[in-house]
């Protein structure tokens, strides 16, 4: 016992002096940052170097109970800030102030409690008087800009915008704000979304101010609110400004109505609970202006509550509709066939009714659909879990939770999902060991992502693992009997064999993955669901699983072909376009042509499904695509589009190679749909290494 | 002309980060947001820098920042610290310290 409190004194007492040992040169940086500003008062760097050494002072000084230090340092701490933003400026005098409080705080630090409170105060006074002088100059204007989305390909630079005005004035505070830019996907690098808010000090008049903005008036919504402007000005902009969802301080901060400096203030007397009462309480901001913005969050919470009212309805109840509404497609498809025969009237009125069936289509679809989140979130548990299991230390970093896909195909996705981040915890992350000697940090990164991509959805697993090594990979498969001797395959199709029936990669086999459910087996079950998966690797970097999935099961918008007497119908979101086959095409022993510049394989459905008869003479292309592959199909006619509903093929006809489905049409007649990822992946040739695959 | 290479931690990005190559350079980035490791920007070597490569740099940081990881401006061309000058954005740019 005695031992043991000798070494938790003797622990404290280290990690005191190592304390000490850097305050002192903390302090040491502050005299020096101090002395270059005297040189050059508008060094940002030497500012910030300052905030951040007062800053680094007074979290440590909080570790060691060292109170009166805390509260001092922070409000030099405060008067920093105010100069970083630009509300105050670097002068003499408050250099002098400085010096002084630095060697007040070091006297703090080291003559442990012998400085003399008098002077404190009277330095105190000193900093308090400095900031409250430096806020809100009577001459500032205070300017908020919102770019339009066209404002940088109209040729337009924000940045020369404000250039303009540093001519007009002093532009004292400037916060840009990119709130409007969207994720990484969605972002458009040449659209702008820039935002500003800024405080010009200026004697310039009302016109000259707004002349430097006479040429971006239609690729900029600009206000301004002159120096003298009432507490309604400030309501009026709080309530035009499109950031919603930015908090209330920042609002009043970013409008330039409150100093950071006084909502800090206010915070730290109200303890942050009813934060609008204490800033009006401590008389910083007028009221009005504090309900405006309460006022506006209070609508935001209550759009939220109302996208919280939901009806709970039996899931079965809804599987009858929308099996009825595929009915009600298929029916109507039969009513527009006998229309078209029929009188002008009649034609118009079933355009009518088939306008309406599509809406319903799209409405009774909409109410199957749920947010992918609820499925990722059960993978947090999942990923803690096997990583204590392993040993590792792992993240879960979930992204577009909020992205809607069919109930039937959330459900069904769970388990080959599982698989995945079974086998990314097992096999891509690394141990913490081997991970700090890779130079990376010890905890690994697990990503679940989903996203919407032109009709379809994309689900991503990718760890920041060791990658899959290809290597190994084709030693693998060579070893299997997957690959025939001599072949060469590129990297892409060297990992996919992680696919091929029978491959298990794992040299042991543990407990978490490797139970001999291989990925082919999450590969089958993706595409049973219409879907594709592929594999992306950077080694020592970590892979990436992306799934491919139809956004729902049920019904699709389809186009039909004809083939002899068949009828065939291909998914319209994966085609491109049709062609006719060039004549040069038809008779040679080549299977691809030449499609303006690019080499096009295609395949002959009459030969693919065994079709009987003469082809006619002249044949037209489809052109479908499977992610980045394109492949023509070969067919005798092209009949149009149709809302198709898809009929799942009964277990018999299941083998069939190419075929996704069955739908039936208008006219009773059963069409089959085509799989186009397969037919893709047959054309491009990509099936004669996976001996195992049919 | 615009190019974007890596080493380590380090993206260097060379030539114009502007408008005319944004669409180029956001494509290059992606693998650094997909990779979400931390990363210092060099940009010693680039010769323009407009708002359209600043957006992009901020898109990078915010998108690793949900990643859980970091994003630093190292060395910078004098365009680049004209810009972060004038947008107020040194600060949020600098590494801190090592």
């Amino acid at each position: 016992m005695g031992e043991h409190g000798e070494a938790t004194k003797f622990s404290i007492e280290a990690a005191a002096e190592v304390f000490l040992e850097e305050s002192r040169d903390m302090l040491q940086q502050m005299e020096s940052c101090l002395q270059r500003l005297e040189a050059d008062p508008a060094n940002a760097d030497a500012l910030n170097a300052l905030f951040r050494a007062a800053h680094t002072i007074k979290g440590s000084a909080g570790l060691f109970g060292h109170e009166r230090v805390v509260s001092f340092t922070h409000v030099v701490e405060s008067v920093l800030d105010a100069m970083r933003g630009g509300r105050l400026s670097f002068d003499a005098a408050a250099s002098a102030l400085l010096v002084e409080c630095r060697d007040h705080i070091e006297g703090l630090l080291h003559e442990n409690g012998g400085v003399s409170t008098e002077r404190e105060s009277v330095l105190r006074a000193r900093l308090e008087a400095l900031l409250r002088g430096g806020t809100r100059a009577g001459d500032e204007w205070h300017i908020s800009l919102r770019f339009q989305r066209d404002a940088l390909r109209n040729g337009f630079e924000p940045a020369s915008v404000i250039g303009y005005l540093e001519t007009l004035g002093e532009v004292r505070h400037l916060v840009v704000l990119t709130d409007a830019m969207p994720g990484f996907a969605e972002m458009d690098p040449e659209a702008c979304y820039l935002g500003f808010e800024l405080r010009l000090k200026s004697p310039a008049e009302r016109g000259q101010i707004e002349s430097a903005f006479k040429f971006v008036r239609d690729d900029c919504s600009v206000r301004i609110l002159p120096p003298d402007s009432r507490t309604a000005d400030y309501i009026a902009l709080i309530e035009q400004l499109p950031e919603e969802r930015t908090r209330l301080g920042e609002i009043l901060v970013a409008c330039g109505a409150l100093t950071k400096g006084e909502l800090e203030a206010a915070l730290a007397t109200q303890g942050r609970a009813l934060l609008g009462e204490a800033l009006v309480g401590e008389g910083l901001v007028k009221a009005p202006v504090v309900d405006a913005a309460l006022d506006k969050q209070t609508r935001a919470r209550e759009r939220r509550s109302d996208d919280g009212r939901f009806i709970r309805v039996a899931a079965d109840r809804l599987d009858r509709l929308i099996d009825l509404v595929g009915e009600l497609v298929i029916a109507g498809a039969g009513v527009n066939a006998l229309a078209r025969e029929g009188r002008g009237e009649l034609q118009e009125a079933a355009a009518g009714v088939s306008a309406l069936v599509e809406e319903i289509r799209n409405g009774a679809l909409q109410l199957r659909m749920v947010q992918i989140g609820e499925t990722f979130a059960r993978f947090r548990r999942v990923a803690r879990e096997l990583g204590r299991e392993l040993g590792k230390e792992i993240d879960l970093v979930i992204e577009g939770g909020e992205t809607e896909l069919d109930k039937s195909v959330v459900e069904r996705i769970a388990d080959p999902l599982m698989h995945l981040v079974r086998n990314a915890v097992d096999h891509g992350i690394e141990s913490p060991g081997a991970r700090r000697a890779a130079g990376k940090p010890a905890r690994g990164t697990l990503r679940l992502a989903a996203r919407h991509d032109s009709g379809a959805i994309v689900i991503e697993v990718s760890d920041d693992g060791r990658g899959i090594d290809p290597e190994r990979i084709l030693a693998k498969a060579h070893a299997a009997g997957l690959v025939a001797a001599g072949a060469t395959l590129t990297e892409a199709e060297i990992l996919d064999l992680i696919f091929a029936p029978g491959f298990s990669t794992a040299e042991t086999v543990t407990n978490v993955s490797g139970r001999g459910v291989g990925m082919d087996a999450v590969r089958k079950s993706i595409e049973a669901l219409r879907g594709s998966v592929a594999v992306a690797s950077r080694r020592g970097a970590g892979a990436t699983m992306s799934i491919r999935l139809p956004l729902t099961l049920a019904i699709i918008d389809g186009f039909m072909v004809a083939v002899g007497g068949a009828t065939f119908v291909v998914p319209l979101d994966q085609m491109i376009e049709c062609v006719e086959l060039p004549p040069a095409a038809r008779g040679g022993a080549h299977r691809h042509f030449d499609l303006r510049g690019e080499v096009l394989p295609y395949i002959r459905l009459r030969e693919l499904f065994e079709i009987e008869g003469a082809p006619p003479k002249r044949e037209s292309v489809v052109v479908v695509r499977c992610g980045a592959r394109k492949a023509g199909l070969v067919v005798d006619s092209l009949v149009g589009e149709q809302q198709t509903v898809i009929k799942p093929l009964c277990s018999l006809f299941r083998q069939l190679r190419g075929i996704a489905g069955s739908t039936v049409l208008g006219t009773g007649e059963v069409a089959l749909i085509l799989d186009v990822a397969a037919l893709v992946k047959l054309v491009s040739g990509n099936q004669r290494f996976a001996k195992g695959e049919q | 002309m615009i190019e974007i290479t890596r080493d380590g931690d380090t993206v260097r990005v060379s030539g114009s980060a502007d408008i005319y190559h944004a669409a180029r350079m956001k494509e290059a980035l992606a693998s650094v947001v997909e990779g979400g490791a931390p990363v210092r920007f060099d940009l010693s070597q680039a010769t323009e820098f407009d708002s359209s490569g600043f957006q992009l740099l901020e898109l990078v940081r915010r998108e690793l920042a949900s990643l859980g990881a970091g994003a630093v401006i190292g060395a910078k061309s004098a365009p680049v610290a004209a810009l972060l000058r004038a947008y107020r954005c040194e600060d949020r740019w600098t590494a801190p310290k090592e």
